[in-house]
């Protein structure tokens, strides 16, 4: 405790510089490598503060992997991947195997040895495990079947059945697959390891307490870049105004904010980092799922009886309804402060997918057009909805914006019921599709290939429910096994046509997320589409 | 805790103490009328909204926007409708919570003073169980069992408070049954219950009465924190608690939305605080312990 | 007097199991720590094996025993979250509650009493009037409002002291105040209504006829009676207070049982809410049960009663 507070006190006078360049970003800012200091990075939470790959899942990400380096990197512009622990990755035998050649001379940190094939062999076995509940450790429990070491340096992967997907798993962003030391690990065993974890990242974990703040420093001579300061402390403060006072005072460095707090940032003379096009924004029009299911509503005006083609033409009628009385631009402006705005998307889809297409607009504001659709689809007095306006893992605006739609709908006459729920008990039920049929305001995180999401959240089987269930699962199903990338990408094209045709949720455009910067801090350079960055390596 | 009978204040209250005070009083009063009247009195509807008009201000500072003379909310909500109709529903939660908290806590701590004894025992037990849960985590519990809502507040607010009164009756007809009245009650015949509510019940009125006045600043404060948390009044219905709640991040940028609902909590807190401290003078001054 | 603590002391034991059983369901009603945990990928049949892996799909019954005969040796099961025993999560928490309480206490005690007692030797004075307005307004004020705006005005505003965490002395300042200002109205009243009825009294009559220095009169004799009711009061404080940090620690990320127990209610992490609950439960059962024998070994009416 004194060792900290002295250390506190040392660092509220300091000033922080100094710069790094993350893979393929551009900067070694002019005034480099002055005194390499202190960074704090406060984030609101970060789940269950896990940091292994078979346990964790989006949450986590802000938190720990900052200690440990990716297979596969991503340019920061395009997203495309680039090697990273990995220097290639190769199919085989139709898909079934991968083969991935590692980097030599990669040193775990605190000197546990050079990374080796065995240790990305182990870190993904771990996935087996019954109690591995990891964003992909399903898959590699279903899908494996076997892993081989031939040589130091090479992992060969044996799957069950075809899988073009393998590669994304171990991305930068997107996948979890942080590989491990299995030395270490097994040296220390895993609630030491999970307090303590070791791995072969540009930071290094030095000390920490669960749910409150965890230190870690730069690695010197790292294979990337060595991070320009030289420490980095990540605090969890869990209320934005707080974590906004902590920016102006100087006791933190960099921290997310939105909508009002984006605008006392800027206020402040606090800068702001944007990460364009982050996140795609829609409602959720729940009711829209399978029959077997309980929030099924095939009355409900915005869903329809499946049976009756009339009732679902109406259906849609209703759902456009519903998107055109919502006034966007008074969101981008009054909640996203116009940084965001309706570039066409369909869900899921972002620009940097192929196939992606101009003509999927966001509906536009007309509320006559609204109203006389619902007459037509015979609602003219409208009908009751019940919605949730709740903090979204990556909508962190979600009660403000599901408010100001909510306000839209009434004008139409629609009566909107709030029952405000939050994550840890709504999530589940949505999982179930037993929400009552309450709708909420998502943010989505992008996927490397739309059908790779749409596996997880359009499909019947799949684990989620984030716009509708049933109606198009054998075109995923078609899509997904469909290994030709190019004909891949056309089936992928069609399919997002289709969502985007039926209206199935309410389109409010896409969102950059905004970061203030204290005054220590030049220079990070932005990655496009990432929700959650975790690049602090090169913040300068 | 001895109750020195003589040597307290034998000088007659005078004149002007034989009226609570003014001020405080027509602040009380205000806040009535505002509950009883507010659909009429509020200019605008509290829950109707634009973006376009988010955070304007007072009409005393830059910014300000006809029509809404205290200003607007987040989204763009007028802020002295929502303030009057705030009235409404803090009124709401406080006579609502407070009578049947009382009316528990009452009956509880008459069962337990009048019969004393097992019952007692059991009783004041359940007083003890009661206050060693944490309220707080009781109400953010209870609000994951069962939605938001005016009710779960009523709860808490229950669970909160009742043994207060409990206590406080249960000191009371310890007292109270010892006294002649009571022992005449009997030999004329009349029942354990009948004794209970015609004869002892009157004479508690006023230490309950006066505890009562104390709590409803209270019961304001608190449904303010359970808004805080996320457990209060759910949206959009306005109330003082969920406007300071609302407000909390925006508190430089425009003060209006959170400091002016923080104010009206102040001063209806503090009328009823001297007016509940005037009904305790004049009933009893030997109640100033309560 | 024997009987009555070995009675109370059953008493107390009782209350105990019950307050457990009301824990233990209230925390089993309001959900499933499993789905919230599990990733998007995980299926329902990842997710049932992951329950029954924890025990978690046994009847309510069986959990019930397995969860009391655990708690009884201070074994409160694993967190679901941290995946460390709950007891040892508490353990590292609870320093940084204790903390904050302390001082809030501390402040509550040093503010409330002397201004409390001197508002009513000095009864219908400036200082009286002053006290209680202030009181009123301590009471007015909701926690987190105020904590909100003492960060902004001693934080960010005058640069004074730190607006989060926990570290030097000077963090716990802010934290401390907001915590005990509720408190500190409460204490005042009482105190000063206790010191106004012993003031009357014949007994601190007596101690002014014999011409004893107003302070002495004051403090040894008048105070001494006052206290029992505010002894009382601040030690049933010290555990309110306790309830009063869950605000407080969440405002200002104050790293204690407060946040622990709020974020485990949020991912239904039982162990974890069970043991909090249960501690501050027997914390609070503990100090009544020592201020009830207290009593009773002062009073006679009660040491010899039935």
């Amino acid at each position: 405790m004194t060792t900290r507070s002295i250390e506190r006190r040392t660092f509220l006078k300091r000033t922080a510089t100094a710069a790094v360049a993350v893979l393929g970003a551009p900067l070694l800012s002019a005034r480099a490598a002055a005194q390499g200091d202190r960074l704090v990075v406060a984030v609101g939470q970060w789940g269950t503060e896990t940091p292994f790959a078979w346990r964790h899942v989006q949450a986590e990400k802000p938190l720990w992997d900052c200690v440990y380096d990716p297979l596969i990197m991503r340019d920061p512009k395009t997203f495309e991947y680039r090697p990273g622990l990995a220097t290639e990755w190769k199919p085989s035998n139709e898909m079934r195997t991968w083969t991935f050649k590692l980097r030599s001379g990669v040193k775990f940190h605190e000197g546990f040895g050079e990374l080796t094939a065995e240790d990305v062999k182990f870190t993904v076995e771990q996935s087996f495990k019954p109690d591995s509940l990891g964003g992909s450790a399903y898959f590699f429990r279903n899908h494996v079947d076997r892993i081989e070491t031939p040589d130091k340096l090479t992992v060969v992967m044996h799957f069950k059945s075809r899988q073009w997907i393998v590669p994304s798993l171990f991305t930068q962003y997107v996948g979890y697959q942080n590989t491990i030391s299995k030395k270490y690990f097994e040296s220390v065993g895993e609630q030491k390891a999970a307090a303590h974890p070791i791995g072969t990242g540009p930071f290094r974990h030095v000390e920490g307490k669960q749910g409150d703040y965890h230190r870690f420093e730069a690695v010197p001579g790292h294979w990337r870049k060595t991070p320009a300061f030289k420490e980095l402390v990540i605090r969890r403060i869990a209320e934005p105004a707080t974590r906004l006072s902590g920016l102006r005072t100087g006791e933190i460095d960099i921290a997310q904010v939105f909508g009002d707090y984006l605008t006392q940032a800027q206020k402040a003379g606090l800068r702001i980092h944007e990460t364009p096009n982050a996140a795609q924004y829609w409602v959720i029009l729940t009711g829209q799922t399978t029959p077997d299911r309980e929030d099924y509503c095939p009355a409900c005006p915005w869903a329809g009886d499946p049976k009756d083609a009339r009732s679902l033409d109406n259906a849609r009628k209703v759902r456009l309804a519903l998107n055109l009385a919502v006034n966007k631009k008074a969101i981008y402006s009054g909640l996203w402060k116009d940084r965001g705005g309706d570039t066409p998307y369909s869900y899921y889809y972002y620009p940097f997918h192929r196939g992606h297409s101009a003509d999927w607009k966001v509906p536009p504001y007309d509320p006559e057009r609204a109203k006389k659709l619902l007459a037509e689809a015979g609602h003219a007095g409208g009908f009751e909805v019940r919605v949730n306006p709740y903090v979204q893992l990556v909508a962190q605006d979600g009660p403000d914006v599901m408010e100001a739609v909510a306000l839209d709908w009434e004008k139409l006459g629609i009566k909107v019921k709030r029952v405000p729920e939050a994550t840890s008990s709504f999530g589940p039920k949505g999982r179930l599709r037993k929400t009552n049929k309450t709708f909420s305001v998502y943010g989505s995180p992008p996927f490397d290939e739309p059908v790779a999401g749409w596996e997880r959240v359009i499909h019947s089987k799949g684990a989620f429910n984030l716009l509708l269930d049933g109606a198009y699962d054998e075109e995923i199903d078609a899509t997904m096994r469909e290994f030709d990338t190019e004909r891949r990408a056309k089936l992928t094209q069609a399919l997002g046509q289709k969502l985007y045709d039926g209206y199935h949720g309410v389109m409010l455009g896409m969102k950059s997320l905004t970061w203030a910067l204290g005054k220590k801090v030049n220079t990070w350079s932005p990655l496009a589409y990432v929700p959650a960055e975790t690049n602090y390596d090169s913040v300068s | 805790m001895t109750t020195a009978a003589a040597g307290i204040e034998t000088v007659a209250p005078r004149r002007r103490d034989r009226w609570p005070p003014l001020v405080p009083l027509a602040i009380v009063a205000l806040l009535v009328l505002c509950g009883l009247f507010a659909p009429w009195l509020a200019p605008r509807s509290p829950v109707e909204g634009s973006l376009g008009e988010r955070l304007v201000a007072p009409f005393w500072m830059d910014g300000a926007k006809p029509g809404h003379p205290l200003g607007t909310d987040r989204h763009g909500r007028d802020t002295l409708s929502r303030l009057i109709h705030g009235a409404r529903i803090s009124i709401a939660v406080s006579v609502v919570g407070i009578t049947l908290t009382g009316a528990a806590g009452v009956f509880i701590g008459l069962l337990a003073g009048f019969f004393g004894g097992w019952v007692d025992t059991l009783l004041m037990r359940l007083v003890d169980i009661s206050l060693s849960l944490p309220g707080i985590l009781i109400a953010v519990l209870l609000s994951v069992v069962f939605e938001p809502s005016f009710t779960n507040v009523i709860v808490v607010v229950v669970f909160l408070l009742w043994p207060s009164y409990a206590r406080l009756t249960r000191g009371e007809t310890l007292g109270l049954k010892q006294q002649d009245f009571v022992a005449l009650a009997r030999v004329a015949g009349c029942g354990s219950l009948t004794i209970m509510f015609r004869h002892i019940v009157p004479n508690l009125a006023p230490s309950i009465l006066v505890l009562a006045t104390l709590h409803v600043g209270y019961v304001i404060v608190l449904e303010a924190a359970l808004s805080f948390l996320g457990v209060g009044i759910p949206p959009p219905t306005p109330s003082w608690g969920v406007m300071v709640a609302d407000g909390r991040g925006l508190i430089e940028q425009a003060w209006w939305v959170s400091i002016l609902p923080g104010i009206a909590i102040l001063v209806t807190v503090l009328s009823l605080n001297i007016l509940g401290d005037w009904v305790r003078d004049r009933l009893d001054p030997k109640l100033r312990q309560v | 007097m024997q009987r009555y603590v070995v009675g109370r002391l059953v008493q107390s034991l009782v209350s105990m199991f019950v307050v457990s059983l009301v824990v233990f369901a209230l925390v089993r009603l309001s959900g499933d720590p499993i789905q919230i945990m599990a990733p998007p990928e995980a299926s329902q049949a990842d997710i049932a094996m992951m329950r029954a892996y924890l025990g978690l799909d046994r009847p309510w019954a069986v959990q019930y025993w397995t969860f009391i005969s655990h708690a009884v040796r201070g074994d409160f099961g694993t967190s679901v979250r941290f995946r460390r025993p709950a007891m040892e999560l508490i353990a590292e928490r609870y320093g940084a509650t204790l903390e904050l309480g302390g001082l809030a206490v501390f402040i509550v005690i040093a503010v409330a009493l002397p201004v409390g007692v001197y508002a009513a030797v000095r009864r219908g004075s400036a200082l009286d009037y002053t006290a209680r307005t202030l009181a009123a307004l301590g009471q007015a004020v909701p926690p987190f409002w105020l904590g909100l705006l003492l960060v902004l005005v001693f934080g960010v505003m005058l640069r004074l002291l730190p607006t989060s965490g926990r570290g030097t002395p000077l963090h716990v300042l802010l934290p401390g105040i907001t915590l005990g200002w509720f408190a500190v109205a409460g204490l005042m009243r009482l105190t000063r209504s206790s010191m106004l009825d012993v003031l009357g009294s014949e007994y601190v009559k007596l101690a002014r006829i014999k011409g004893l220095p107003e302070r002495t009169v004051i403090w040894k004799h008048a105070f001494k009676n006052a206290a029992l009711p505010v002894v009382t009061f601040a030690a049933l404080l010290f555990v309110a207070l306790l309830n009063g940090s869950i605000i407080v620690e969440t405002v200002f990320g104050w790293p204690g049982l407060g946040l622990l127990v709020i974020e485990a209610v949020d991912s239904r992490d039982y162990p974890i809410v069970q043991a909090v609950v249960m501690c501050l439960s027997a914390m609070y059962i503990g100090v009544n049960l020592l201020v009830d024998v207290l009593y009773a070994y002062l009073n006679p009416k009660i040491r010899y009663a039935s």
